[in-house]
């Protein structure tokens, strides 16, 4: 088992018009899926882009298994599979002929793990690419990037377009990916079920920054929405990060439940019910607020 | 960069078919409408009209050449090409090399159909007749790979500004304005004309080669 990093940003900076991501730091280990989760514009895709190669940061450096993003030297490239916004696929060829094309370049290339991953999804590889739906070119894409069974995949929506049933079938191929804890995930999606099912840690991302990275249990363990009453008409409140007052009723979303808990408890605060909070409601209640940084 | 090359040759190699094919036909149609249509006269200047199928051919591999770069920003083909492990050199030179190369087999059809041409109607085919094919149909590449360049511009001005390619601009105009000049026929020897063609593609080539390496944004 490789003892180096999956991946590692340091310092990495992009600019663009109106836009800058970073000082971005940071770095995930082997047989971990990073949910990377944040508003459209928030620099997940240009993330992503930086450590795939596909963009070069202004400042700072990014690795792959220890090995630096440098497009003079692309033996880093071979543990990369990335499925992004864009396949480049082309379109007026098969399926087929496009991985076949993938695998005269690719190291490890395996026709008989593609041929089972393409049963598996139903993918008519015999089809021109321009013929093929939306959720076929996801599945080919998907595909194609497992096709040399890269050590770290990079996802940028990787099932959008999928009907459920098939989105169910991906994340299982993805959770088999995982199996050997060898290979590592950057997933970026708006679909915060498929995060929930599959990550370990998740990173909130916002105007380029990074809000707050967590482990998944640590979030959902902590994070609870609390009602309770109070004769006081407002109450500043331990860990609440959203607060509002329904008649004699207190609601609040909390960050750490426990704390909240205990200091409800020392203000004398009656009626108290707690729920936990699923994943989407927790990444909202943190991409609205703005009262967080980055865990070192 | 050798075998990236020869892969997308052998993918495009039914684009490069269709379209000699179909220049051949469209000139064909062409005769037959001039035999159908024409006068005595114009009959009479058919094997001489025919004698100008070699240029059908160029214009066709051109037309092929302008595809594959046109595919490539629409189907977002860096993307794909720069994840393979290959350095971005090796890259750059085959993206520039692929309708290079399609230009060039091009030229060589048209070359073969020229002298199969002459030798039909018996006449000789001298080197200097040939240099023309040669001629015309290296200037064609040279707006193939214009093309090129002009997509490395616009990648250049979206990255940094169009005050960044200023430079790259102004020297795009001054091939275009060269290719120009040699098209009104200042150098009299034929030799020279193509060697002066030849020198101007190959800058093209190097200056799309150098750009390409140089962006920061492979995404699209």
């Amino acid at each position: 088992m490789s003892s180096a990093t999956a991946f590692s940003l340091t310092g990495v900076v992009k600019r663009y018009p109106g836009f800058t991501l970073g000082p971005l730091d940071l770095s995930v280990e082997p047989g971990t899926v990073l949910g990377f989760i944040g508003p459209n514009g928030s620099g997940k895709t240009t993330t992503l882009n930086c450590i795939a190669g596909l963009v070069r940061p202004d400042a700072g450096s990014v690795e792959v298994f220890g090995r630096r993003v440098d497009q003079g030297t692309p033996a880093w490239k071979a543990d990369l599979g990335v499925v992004g916004e864009a396949h480049g696929f082309y379109r007026s060829r098969t399926a087929e002929e496009n991985l076949r094309f993938l695998s005269r370049f690719l190291p490890g290339w395996s026709d008989g793990r593609v041929r089972r991953l393409a049963d598996r999804f139903g993918l008519p590889l015999g089809k021109k690419v321009e013929q093929l739906s939306k959720g076929h070119v996801a599945k080919l894409a998907l595909v194609a990037a497992l096709g040399h069974g890269p050590r770290l995949l990079l996802l940028d929506e990787p099932t959008s377009g999928l009907d459920p049933v098939v989105r169910a079938e991906v994340l299982d191929v993805l959770w088999e990916v995982l199996e050997d804890g060898e290979h590592a995930i950057f997933y970026s999606t708006h679909v915060l079920s498929d995060i929930a099912r599959l990550a370990d840690e998740l990173v909130f991302l916002r105007e380029g920054n990074v809000l707050l990275r967590s482990s998944k249990d640590a979030l959902t363990e902590r994070w609870r929405r609390i009602s309770f009453r109070l004769a006081d008409a407002e109450v500043a409140v331990a860990g609440a990060v959203e607060y509002r007052r329904v008649r004699a009723e207190h609601q609040v979303v909390s960050e750490d439940g426990e704390a909240t808990l205990s200091h409800l408890r020392q203000l004398g605060a009656e009626a108290i019910e707690q729920s936990r909070m699923t994943i989407d409601e927790i990444a909202v209640a943190i991409l609205k607020g703005s009262n967080h940084v980055a865990t070192p | 960069m050798w075998r990236l090359l020869s892969e997308e040759l052998r993918l495009y190699r039914f684009l490069l078919l269709i379209s000699w094919a179909l220049g051949a036909a469209i000139f064909g149609l062409i005769l037959v409408m001039t035999a159908l249509l024409g006068d005595a006269k114009d009959r009479a200047e058919i094997p001489t009209i025919a004698a100008q199928l070699p240029l059908a051919l160029l214009v066709a591999s051109m037309v092929a050449g302008f595809i594959v770069t046109g595919t490539e920003r629409s189907e977002s083909r860096v993307r794909m090409l720069v994840m393979l492990p290959m350095s971005i050199r090796q890259i750059a030179a085959a993206r520039v090399l692929l309708p290079t190369a399609m230009s060039l087999l091009g030229l060589l059809v048209a070359h073969a159909s020229f002298a199969a041409l002459l030798a039909l109607r018996g006449a000789p085919f001298p080197l200097e007749r040939h240099l023309k094919v040669d001629f015309i149909g290296l200037q064609l590449l040279v707006w193939v790979l214009v093309a090129l360049v002009v997509r490395e511009i616009i990648e250049l001005q979206k990255a940094r500004g169009r005050g960044a390619a200023l430079v790259s601009t102004a020297l795009l105009l001054g091939a275009v304005a060269l290719v120009a000049w040699l098209e009104l026929g200042p150098i009299q020897s034929i030799a020279l004309g193509v060697a002066a063609i030849v020198a101007l593609d190959a800058a093209l080539a190097v200056f799309a080669f150098a750009m390409f390496c140089h962006r920061t944004d492979f995404t699209k």
